[in-house]
């Protein structure tokens, strides 16, 4: 680790202090072995230099990178953006609540921006680049222009988003991976439209080392020797960015002062305005202030959770987890807000809702707070909001360093031909361990494949294969070869091993559970003779209901890779058509010789192997899509989708292609001639078609 | 049936000064148009300063939606796929968090629009000087106007020669102050309609105009009427002194090929009588046949230096009195054969004749964009869209 960081250039855009503590851990480590950290902040009117500033941290501001000369460019995209709004705002009223004048001035510095950002990157080169991510324009400029100069950018995740799924598209956009906290997140962006390849769950950057801070810092005991209350009860109360009505507290403030060693601690959210924090303060009544302590921005909240013995939240926020995390009971006191956010904490019993005047009961009859809920409950609620523990940094600085490694990766060494190639045909069959499956596959290659010329069998055994498939196995015979699996080795792997054993002169890699159709071999034979040997074929491939599994590869909105067409009927006519493509998937027919000229599949891909190959050939080619769907033969999916996340598999694939994986999928539909409506009401028809179909 | 427009005002948008003027207005076109005074109740705390213009109070309505998908797909839709070159999209760069994602706010404007209104004035906001609500209604009345097929315009009072053109691009035309504004406006907006106010009036959409420039522009009003100076014809200052009868003729003669498109303002004093002559005489006799190739001339009182605020430039043969007062205003050159040129602010001083010639051209070119307010307003209730 040491050695690989010493040098790294990294780039890190940061914007405020509460949202940087996600980013800066991770820095600090890099910056420990050896990497060169540079922080870079935007223009705003909430400042973001001084969370720079603040935290003691060399920066730059986007805006350094911008001179004279690209004035030009900036004039012409600010005048590009204000077109559509002059339009926009003439004839709709959907941006009413941005004053006119705040749209322009966040426009222009926009145009600024957008130029900053480019220049930036350009000019120093990073290795790798950080954002908290890209819902913002600075994030979202930043991780455009990574990604355009092919750097790998990781973002991270904001709080416990508790707005609509839709508040959150394109979060996962142009950065290469988002690491998130936990699995609950991940399931919440990608059950909207985030990609699932590309959010992996870390654990809490921040947390990690803080539960760890305040813990070998003894920062209870010095917070409660410090506000003089050593041996009381330390009621913490967490205010989010709206303030309540103060007399609203009332019961809880006069019961406390008539109890015995009962503290209030109250936090104020940073960004609650000083005066309105100050005016609040100054409307606590003289009876109740010896018992009440209120911070704005003057003390730790971190340090404040250790001091309490029990945390109370108003609305949903981040600090609910972050109690519960140092072991604090939480309370959500049932005020009324202008805004009542849903409280998924009580929802999920992870807290305790109480009125002011039934908390005020609990602590006037000394009841136990750590007696509220059921541990069980907030420990499996912990596991699935944060992943890991304690060690969050580590894994992003691991994920970071294998982004670097692929993304640097250089071009990879041709294979040797071991064997003479005297046969027509390699059909290449990695096997699941589902024997009815296996049965299927074999009789269909065994009887679709006569007269079509000389073929062999290899066999990729699964790791460990069940009775039932070794029994299939073991009664094979013929023109079959089998190559067992090892647990350590991976699938492209074993798919290079089998490609030097085989003597076909077309090479012919299955996806496990593929079965062909019928002459499947006699009409690749006619389709592959038009094209010369230097391209990568994938056929079109639908499930036992008739829907459409693969026909071509696009890049959707999110960059991501994705089947053209999925799920719509087999016959679609835009699947129909025989068409070059930057990507295939699940099936490629490929001449031995251009495979072992490329270098095989790479080792790392995982089940990108397919699509890397595909993205091999074209930089081999020095050409764009050199792959061919063809439409027949018709390859059959006997499982259902079985998309597996496999993170090191990501992490290596879309390290390495960051920079080539753009949106497409919206070229095909404008030549296919089909809209999005259009597709859904395809889609919605054939589910209704095949939703009784049992595989 | 006269045609009606609106002229809608806030808070911070009037001074007394403004609103004087704003009378005179109404009262020089009331026999052509009825100008109808609005103001949302939102600016109900100008109401005792500008009840002398009668206005008419109107409620506003907001409505609010709130995490709303529709708003973020309507917001979305509305920026049309439109992106950077490279194909990065505006929606989502912007969308989510400067836009407010599926937040949205409509301000209702609960003005009834009455039959032959032929346009709405209001002022064009700017990024450093106006308030929310100012800006909200803003928006509202180019909607409403849009709606209702009436020109909505705006008029200049913070300069709009900034970096920010999106507020004064909304509005169907534009009625600047000043002229660095007019052609930097000109220049960043696909806009006919782009007119410069005379500084008489331009002076006026001040906050720190005064009574000398609310009675300069009603002595403009007055002589302009008083010596049927057309529109079309440049106006000169000259604050003659019998000191410099020498000077002067030289001025003249060296401004006489522009004299057809020029009048002149001569300033005189009362006191400078020499011998028989009154100073009118000395300038009458002196330059008679001089003046004969100007197209119009006039006499004013020196100790009514407003005045010269009908003037498009002062023209002196030295620093004076009256080219210390105008140059706040008023572009001032002074023709000086024997000092070093210098420039500074509206003060200009220039040794040669061709730097003078080249400093009234100018003058009349400028001359040519301006436009008064009421021409301008004319000209809308000429060719604006009434609403009927």
């Amino acid at each position: 680790m040491t050695d690989f960081w010493k040098n790294k250039k990294v780039i890190a855009y940061i914007a405020l202090t509460h949202h940087t503590r996600f980013i800066s851990p991770v820095m600090e480590k890099l910056s420990k072995h050896g990497a060169i950290i540079r922080y870079v902040v935007g223009q705003a009117e909430r400042s973001q230099e001084i969370t720079a500033i603040n935290l003691g941290l060399d920066y730059k501001h986007v805006f350094d990178y911008v001179g004279p000369a690209d004035q030009p460019e900036i004039q012409k995209n600010y005048h590009l953006l204000r077109d559509i709004f002059t339009k926009t705002l003439k004839n709709t009223v959907f941006f009413g609540t941005s004053p006119v004048t705040v749209i322009d001035k966040t426009i222009y510095a926009t145009a600024i921006e957008y130029t900053g950002f480019k220049n930036l990157i350009k000019k120093e080169k990073p290795d790798i680049c950080f954002a908290l991510h890209e819902l913002n324009r600075w994030g979202k400029i930043f991780s455009f222009w990574s990604k355009k100069m092919n750097v790998p950018i990781v973002t991270f995740q904001e709080g416990l988003y508790f707005n609509l799924d839709f508040g959150y598209t394109g979060h996962i956009q142009n950065s290469t991976l988002n690491l998130v906290w936990g699995d609950r997140i991940k399931k919440k962006l990608t059950s909207f439209e985030a990609p699932n390849d590309r959010i992996i769950p870390v654990g809490n950057t921040h947390l990690s080392n803080e539960i760890e801070f305040q813990k070998t810092h003894n920062i209870r005991k010095k917070m409660r020797t410090k506000y003089n209350c050593s041996n009381g009860f330390a009621l913490l109360i967490l205010f989010s960015g709206e303030i309540p009505l103060i007399n609203e507290l009332f019961p809880i403030f006069e019961t406390v002062s008539k109890l015995k060693n009962k503290f209030i601690f109250i936090k104020f959210h940073p960004i609650s305005k000083s005066d309105q924090v100050k005016k609040w303060i100054s409307l606590i009544p003289d009876q109740y202030k010896k018992h009440i302590t209120a911070f704005h921005d003057e003390e730790n909240t971190y340090n404040l959770m250790s001091l309490s013995d029990a945390c109370i939240l108003l609305q949903s926020s981040t600090t609910g987890l972050e109690a519960l995390s140092l072991g604090k009971p939480l309370i959500h006191l049932d005020v009324k807000m202008k805004q009542n956010l849903d409280n998924s904490f009580t929802e999920l019993n992870v807290a305790a809702k109480m009125t002011p005047a039934e908390l005020s009961s609990f602590l006037a009859e000394g009841k136990d707070f750590k007696n509220l809920l059921d541990k069980d409950d907030i420990k499996n609620y912990l596991k699935n909001e944060l992943s890991g523990t304690g060690n969050a940094i580590e894994a992003v600085a691991e994920v970071s360093k294998k982004l670097i490694q692929s993304n640097q990766l250089k071009k990879q060494l041709p294979i040797k031909a071991e064997k003479t190639a005297d046969k027509d045909w390699s059909i290449i069959l990695p096997l699941s361990d589902h024997a009815a499956n296996i049965l299927k596959q074999l009789e269909a290659i065994a009887v679709n494949s006569e007269n079509s010329g000389s073929f062999e069998i290899i066999l990729i055994e699964p790791a460990n294969p069940s009775k039932p498939v070794c029994v299939i196995l073991d009664s094979l015979k013929g023109n079959v070869t089998r190559l067992p699996t090892e647990f350590s080795t991976s699938l492209p792997e074993i798919m290079n091993q089998a490609s030097k054993l085989a003597t076909g002169k077309t090479l012919l890699f299955l996806d496990k559970h593929l079965s062909p159709s019928p002459n499947w071999l006699s009409l690749l034979d006619k389709r592959i003779k038009k094209y010369d040997a230097s391209k990568v074929f994938g056929t079109r491939v639908v499930n036992q209901r008739g829907s459409i599994m693969h026909a071509g590869i696009v890049v959707d909105k999110n960059h991501s890779p994705i089947s053209a067409y999925k799920h719509l009927p087999s016959d679609f006519p835009a699947a129909l058509k025989e068409r070059p493509f930057k990507l295939v998937d699940h099936f490629i027919c490929i001449n031995r010789d251009f495979f072992f000229g490329i270098g095989g599949f790479w080792e790392m891909a995982g089940k990108f192997a397919f699509m890397d190959l595909c993205l091999r050939a074209d930089m081999f080619n020095k050409s764009k899509d050199c792959c061919i769907y063809l439409p027949d033969p018709c390859m059959i999916s006997l499982t259902g989708n079985s998309e597996n996340f496999d993170a090191e598999a990501s992490i290596n694939f879309f390290g390495r292609w960051h920079g080539e994986l753009w949106e497409n999928q919206t070229d095909l539909y404008t030549k296919d001639h089909v809209s999005k409506e259009g597709i859904d009401a395809a889609l919605m028809a054939q589910s209704m078609e095949t939703a009784n179909f049992m595989e | 049936m006269k045609k009606k427009i609106f002229w809608l005002i806030q808070s911070n948008q009037v001074t007394p000064i403004i609103v004087d003027f704003l009378q005179t207005l109404q009262k020089r076109i009331e026999n052509f148009i009825d100008l109808i005074f609005v103001v949302p109740e939102s600016s109900r705390n100008i109401s005792e300063s500008i009840k002398s213009l009668e206005p008419v109070f109107f409620n506003i309505v907001n409505q609010t939606a709130t995490n709303s998908y529709q708003v973020y797909l309507a917001k979305s839709a509305a920026l049309e796929n439109r992106c950077f070159s490279e194909g990065l999209s505006f929606s989502d760069t912007l969308l989510l968090d400067d836009l407010g994602g599926g937040n949205t706010m409509r301000t209702n404007m609960d003005l009834s629009l009455p039959k032959n209104l032929c346009s709405i004035i209001l002022q064009i906001p700017t990024p450093l000087g106006s308030s929310a609500m100012e800006e909200k209604i803003f928006q509202s009345t180019i909607l409403l106007g849009r709606q209702n097929n009436i020109p909505v315009i705006g008029y200049e009072l913070l300069p709009l020669d900034s970096r920010w053109t999106l507020a004064a691009s909304l509005p169907d035309g534009i009625i600047t102050r000043q002229p660095e504004s007019c052609n930097f406006l000109k220049m960043q907006l696909d806009h006919t309609n782009i007119w410069m106010l005379p500084n008489y009036e331009a002076s006026i959409f001040s906050s720190t105009a005064t009574s000398f420039n609310l009675n300069g522009a009603k002595a403009c009003y007055h002589y302009r009427n008083e010596y049927k100076i057309p529109t079309s014809r440049t106006v000169l200052y000259i604050p003659h002194n019998v000191a410099m009868l020498y000077e002067y003729r030289q001025i003249i003669k060296i401004l006489k090929p522009l004299g057809s498109q020029l009048h002149l303002m001569f300033s005189i004093g009362e006191d400078q009588v020499r011998g028989v002559y009154s100073h009118r005489e000395m300038v009458e006799t002196i330059y008679a046949d001089d003046l004969k190739s100007f197209a119009s001339l006039s006499f004013h009182n020196m100790n009514t230096p407003w005045e010269m605020m009908m003037a498009d430039a002062v023209v002196a043969g030295s620093a004076c009195f009256n080219t210390e007062v105008a140059q706040k205003e008023i572009p001032c050159i002074i023709y000086d054969p024997t000092l070093p040129p210098i420039e500074r602010g509206f003060k200009k001083r220039v040794a040669k004749e061709e730097k003078l010639l080249k400093a009234i051209q100018s003058a009349i070119k400028s001359h040519t964009y301006k436009n008064e307010i009421a021409d301008i307003l004319m000209l809308i209730a000429k060719t604006g869209h009434p609403n009927d």
